[in-house]
């Protein structure tokens, strides 16, 4: 059983590599973290993952049924700008992948981008302008858009970086409550220190897969020690002590 | 003269009837061209639009009728080109401008110079619309707000998060090659209202005016249709009396328009602060 299947995947933009024969399999209900570096790929899996991107070798196979099933959270509205939308009317745009044609939205909907509001505490600003709310607020309501289709799958794109410590806190906590109701989810990062708590496996990525596994294993691993060299130790006691339960 | 007893007129009504026409097209059309930053496209393919004009006049056919497809082509270049990553898309909008002017400018020269023709085109000249030019209006109009209502989600969509819009099932590449020809053929059959020098005004001018005010999508949609139609009635009209170029007169109504919306948000702002701070 799997969810994501990645086997052989590489890219390049304009001859500079960025994944090189990458592969890895996503069990249902797994809660993954993807770490590297800037410029490690992280992205460029997503954007592959998501089809924005076409892979120019390797494959990769989702078992889902359709983008309805696949909930995206990119790291800030790409293009939001001054577009008058109200926050309803964002969180509402998820559910575009469940119409055809002339997609236009019913009661029904407009109740489930309600519910899904509540579900992540930004209900109360929904009248509010988009762009008028904190980054904090607007990340919200980008999860309530990527969370109203009860995804089977949710691939964040370091969906925290708008966010103060308290934040931070709130949201990993809804995605762990997600997760423990069976979404898989897949969470790129590049601070393993607000993860470390929440996730199950890790995948280190630097063009090639550096690493992938549990916690367990990615503290023994030899390759995350050579990974992150004079780091390590801080991430082992972050990990140890800043609540991966003491895994490391 | 009286507005009523210009609206006697065959000349006026016809003037006046592809105005409003041609407002609602730039209008509507241009919120979302301004909010995706495409704004400068009505620019670029104005330009194009010449070679097109030019091409109609010194073959004696139609130059609204020639410059639609060269548009609708140059159209299609400037999307090929911007979605080369190497290229981005206002030097596409660039490339293609330059293409478009200096043919045309090629093409004048060989016709014998800009004639009183060429001139029409090149500032406006609403008061001589013929009735084929106001029955392909129309048929844009509907066709263009057909495309609005139909595909209305999920433009917004495209406009507010392409790659959000992609996961979400939004074709994107096709939306995007309709709005860069729907945008193509509402600079063409704008070219008369208000001229290849001012066309892209009619497309940015009363969005931009209308997002000072507008507090949701579709309110702006309507106020952006709203100011527009506005400017060109009042344009055309004061053009009329004062026998000024009409495309010349919309566009510095629109501008008047858009400072006013502007003044107006920047009153409320600070009133709303004051309110808090009592």
């Amino acid at each position: 059983m799997r969810v994501i299947e990645v086997k052989n995947l590489s890219y390049a933009y304009f001859g500079a590599s960025a994944l090189e024969d990458v592969s890895f399999k996503i069990k249902p209900g797994a809660f993954t973290g993807v770490l590297g570096p800037n410029g490690g790929g992280k992205t460029t899996l997503v954007k592959l993952i998501l089809g924005l991107l076409k892979p120019q070798s390797g494959q990769i196979k989702l078992f889902t049924d359709g983008w309805a099933q696949i909930g995206y959270m990119q790291q800030r509205a790409a293009a939001a700008g001054l577009m008058p939308l109200s926050a309803f009317e964002v969180a509402r745009l998820g559910l575009l992948s469940t119409k055809k044609t002339p997609k236009i939205f019913n009661r029904q909907d407009d109740d489930a981008t309600l519910q899904a509001m509540q579900n992540t505490g930004c209900a109360e600003f929904k009248g509010k302008l988009f762009y008028e709310l904190s980054g904090g607020q607007q990340q919200r309501v980008l999860l309530a858009r990527a969370l109203i289709n009860k995804p089977r799958l949710l691939i964040l794109d370091e969906p925290s970086t708008a966010l103060d410590s308290t934040s931070r806190e709130v949201f990993f906590e809804l995605l762990s409550k997600l997760n423990k109701q069976g979404v898989t989810i897949l969470l790129i990062t590049h601070d393993i220190g607000e993860v470390g708590k929440y996730v199950d496996s890790f995948l280190i990525l630097d063009k090639r897969l550096v690493f992938h596994g549990g916690k367990q294993a990615f503290c023994a691993s030899p390759e995350v020690t050579k990974y992150f060299g004079p780091y390590t130790q801080h991430i082992m006691d972050h990990l140890h002590h800043g609540g991966a339960n003491g895994v490391c | 003269m009286g507005f009523v007893e210009f609206l006697s007129y065959d000349f006026a009504q016809r003037a006046l009837a592809a105005g409003v026409l041609v407002a609602l097209i730039t209008a509507a059309l241009g919120l979302f061209l301004v909010l995706k930053r495409m704004a400068l496209i009505g620019d670029s393919l104005s330009h194009v639009a010449l070679s097109g004009v030019a091409l109609g006049l010194i073959t004696n056919l139609s130059p609204v009728f020639v410059a639609m497809p060269v548009v609708m082509a140059s159209s299609l270049a400037v999307y090929k080109i911007s979605q080369s990553a190497k290229v981005y898309a206002d030097s596409a909008l660039g490339i293609v401008s330059a293409a478009g002017l200096s043919s045309g400018l090629i093409i004048a020269a060989l016709a014998g110079g800009f004639n009183v023709d060429l001139l029409s085109f090149l500032f406006g000249s609403i008061l001589a619309v013929s009735g084929a030019e106001l029955a392909l209006a129309l048929v844009l109009a509907v066709l263009i707000f057909g495309f609005i209502y139909l595909f209305y989600n999920e433009l917004t969509a495209l406009v507010f998060d392409e790659d959000f819009a992609q996961t979400a099932g939004v074709k994107v590449r096709r939306l995007n090659i309709a709005l860069v020809l729907i945008s193509a053929a509402a600079v063409v059959i704008a070219l008369k209202v208000a001229g290849i020098m001012l066309v892209s005004a009619m497309i940015i001018l009363p969005p931009c005016a209308a997002l000072q005010l507008a507090e949701n999508f579709k309110r702006a949609l309507f106020l952006s249709c709203a100011l527009s139609v506005a400017g060109v009635v009042l344009g055309v009209y004061a053009a009329f009396l004062l026998n000024l170029p009409s495309g010349a007169v919309i566009i510095l109504i629109d501008l008047l328009i858009l400072a006013l919306c502007a003044g107006v948000k920047k009153y409320a702002f600070k009133k709303r602060i004051l309110t808090k701070a009592d």
